[in-house]
């Protein structure tokens, strides 16, 4: 049996300036660990809204188009990219070496191309924002004004 | 020894029942073997086929995941270099299917060729996104998992026939020859004989050697039986040969006749006698003929013996052909043979002449006395000096009773000479019936003066007393006269022997005459024996 839940008694913070570091370094860290992650396309292209499941078959090389039928260029972030990590865990919840050794078998024995890889969320929004075909994800919501995103992945606590 | 009946050997029933259950052993467990190892070789490569796809389940999975036929074809080249495996099959969602194989294929794969495993997805381990099915080469795999079996049944025959063979060998060099030598030497053997049946060192301990060993002991025993057998038997023999040599050299003649008088055994003391008779005649069956002169008269003997069932004798003169005739004194008795339950006459006779002679002398010498027809005084003298030349001769005894009526003259006087004569003539017919023996003497000297003379007798023996006593009762009876009267009387008797008392009749008598009147004065009606002289 739990103990019912009590939240901690308030206590008055010693100094101002303290305070206000704390709160910093709090959301800080709340923003690391608890990121959510936006799918995007270019503004130009027709498509408005992809389910999970449509964006993790595009990301596995199961679909090679939209499901309108055109055709999709997909852009994956760096390895060492920690989107790239929550990206897969959040749509899959398979870990990065998983997918890592999938990609690695469908590319050797397959001879599929994985997907074009950029280096972080600015290169990922300029290269959509270019391409009509592109398909990204990135960690914040993107303000640039070509792209709109068309999943968001909520990172659930 | 009776004929050893043909030897079937244990050794051969052995191995043909050896053979019978290693064949029955081969069929059944042989077959079982042969079911249970061909099916273990299937479930086997069906283990290998389930390994291979484990293998290659994830690749499998993908390629169907992805609708990847490059990563289908490179699973199904893998696969396909396994020689069981005739063709593979991905298929997967979104209408993908691959499918190659190495021979001619057919639309449908045969149900019991395909082996199909279930592909999951890479993301969602439990969502089932298609199948792999390998197609194996059913006929490669039963005549593989036959020939496994066939040579598993091979080894097995090989096995069970190499262990009866050594079970068979072993029992031939343990048990086999042992026993076969042990019944040859046996049967050869002869009971009694002083043969042993040898026994090897290493058959010492165990049941061959505990059965010779036995068998030795018996042999030893039955030879011990035998020989005391035999050695009885000599004794048996020997015996049996001294009593036909005193059978056959008997003066006395013995026979054995059938009761219609034909001849079933006799001694040579008869069968020389029968030999004067001459030749038998061949039709007559009666032997008495050729022994005795008047054989009619010993059937009389014979008949009496049967009806009294006692032994009857009597004097027979001999059948002799040249000479003087021969007397023999014959004794008959009935036997039976008990097996046959049959009678037969016995006869045992011997000569008697000389006796007899005397006899026939006193008769003619002497005439009977005519009231009592005993022999009278002369006769009687006559008879005394032949008994004594006989028993001087013989050296045997004679003994003399001489006896004397007490009272005799009192009834000559008070009933007259008639009755006096009754008198004498009732004590002559007692004093036959007192006799024993044929070879006495029996005699009246004259007035009341009777003799007995008992040839052979000595006047100690107890047989004298007893004849004494006997005379002295016979005449206690009182006798019975004319017109319904009796007369009493007693005897005294005197007693004398030869050689003890006289050697010739005169003294004889004279001492017996003497012993006679003591008894008289003694008290009469009583015997006295002279005394011997010194």
């Amino acid at each position: 049996m739990r103990a019912p839940h009590r939240p901690p008694p308030h206590r008055p913070p010693p100094h101002r300036l303290l305070r206000a570091c704390l709160a910093l370094c709090c959301a800080l860290a709340w923003g690391v660990a608890q990121a959510d992650i936006f799918v995007i396309v270019n503004n130009a292209n027709p498509v408005r809204q992809l389910s999970n499941q449509e964006v993790a078959d595009l990301y596995l090389g199961r679909a090679r188009n939209y499901p309108n039928g055109a055709p999709v260029q997909i852009l994956d972030q760096a390895n060492s990219r920690s989107e790239r990590e929550q990206f897969f865990r959040l749509l899959l919840n398979m870990p990065l070496a998983q997918v890592n050794a999938y990609w690695a078998r469908l590319t050797f024995t397959g001879r599929q191309s994985p997907p074009e890889v950029r280096n972080d969320d600015q290169a990922v929004v300029a290269s959509v924002s270019r391409s009509v075909q592109a398909i990204g994800y990135v960690g914040s919501r993107p303000q640039h004004p070509d792209v709109h995103v068309i999943l968001q992945l909520h990172d659930s606590p | 020894m009776k004929p050893a009946p043909p030897l079937i050997s244990l050794e051969r029933k052995l191995i043909a029942a050896l053979g019978f259950a290693a064949l029955l052993f081969s069929l059944i467990a042989g077959g079982a073997d042969y079911l249970h190892t061909y099916r273990n070789e299937l479930d086997r490569s069906r283990a290998s086929f389930d390994n291979l796809a484990a293998t290659v389940q994830s690749s499998a999975a993908i390629a169907a995941f992805v609708g990847n036929a490059t990563i289908a074809d490179d699973i199904a080249e893998g696969l396909l270099k396994n020689q069981e495996i005739l063709g593979v099959q991905i298929q997967g969602g979104r209408n993908f299917s691959f499918r190659q194989a190495k021979i001619v294929d057919t639309e449908e794969w045969p149900e019991h060729a395909t082996l199909s495993y279930p592909l999951y997805s890479p993301t969602l381990l439990d969502e089932n996104i298609g199948q792999l099915s390998i197609l194996t080469d059913a006929r490669l795999l039963e005549a593989r998992a036959r020939a496994a079996a066939f040579n598993q049944l091979l080894f097995l025959i090989g096995q069970t026939l190499l262990l009866a063979a050594i079970l068979a060998f072993t029992y031939r060099q343990l048990v086999g020859r042992p026993l076969l030598r042990l019944t040859q030497t046996l049967v050869a053997i002869e009971p009694g004989s002083d043969q042993r049946i040898p026994i090897a060192d290493n058959d010492r301990d165990n049941e061959i050697g505990h059965v010779a060993s036995s068998v030795n002991h018996y042999l030893e025993i039955s030879e011990r039986a035998l020989m005391i057998e035999r050695e009885l038997l000599a004794r048996v023999q020997k015996l049996e040969s001294h009593y036909r040599r005193i059978f056959e050299s008997a003066k006395v003649g013995i026979m054995v006749l059938e009761m219609d008088g034909s001849l079933i055994n006799c001694n040579t003391a008869v069968s020389n006698r029968a030999e004067q008779a001459g030749p038998p005649s061949g039709e007559d069956s009666d032997y008495l003929a050729r022994i005795f002169k008047q054989p009619a008269k010993a059937w009389t003997l014979i008949e009496q013996a049967r009806s009294s069932g006692l032994v009857v004798n009597g004097d027979l003169e001999l059948l002799n052909n040249e000479g003087e005739s021969r007397w023999a004194h014959c004794l008959f008795s009935i036997g039976r043979f008990p097996e046959e339950d049959q009678h037969y006459i016995e006869a045992v006779f011997y000569d008697v002449t000389s006796r007899r002679m005397r006899e026939e002398k006193a008769l003619r010498s002497a005439e009977r006395d005519v009231l009592t027809d005993l022999i009278n005084r002369r006769g009687a003298l006559a008879y005394l000096e032949q008994a004594l030349v006989d028993a001087r001769l013989e050296g045997k005894g004679v003994t003399l009773f001489f006896f004397d009526l007490d009272g005799f003259k009192s009834i000559n006087d008070t009933y007259g000479h008639a009755a006096g004569d009754i008198v004498l003539v009732e004590v002559a017919r007692r004093l036959r019936g007192v006799r024993k023996r044929s070879s006495d003497l029996l005699a009246r000297l004259g007035g009341d003066e009777f003799v007995l003379a008992a040839y052979g007798m000595h006047k100690t023996d107890d047989g004298a007393h007893q004849l004494a006593q006997a005379l002295l009762t016979t005449m206690q009876t009182p006798i019975a006269l004319d017109q319904g009267q009796t007369a009493c009387i007693g005897v005294s008797i005197g007693i004398a022997g030869y050689p003890e008392n006289a050697d010739n009749v005169a003294a004889l008598l004279e001492t017996a005459d003497q012993a006679m009147y003591s008894a008289k004065k003694r008290g009469k009606n009583r015997y006295q024996v002279a005394a011997s002289k010194m």
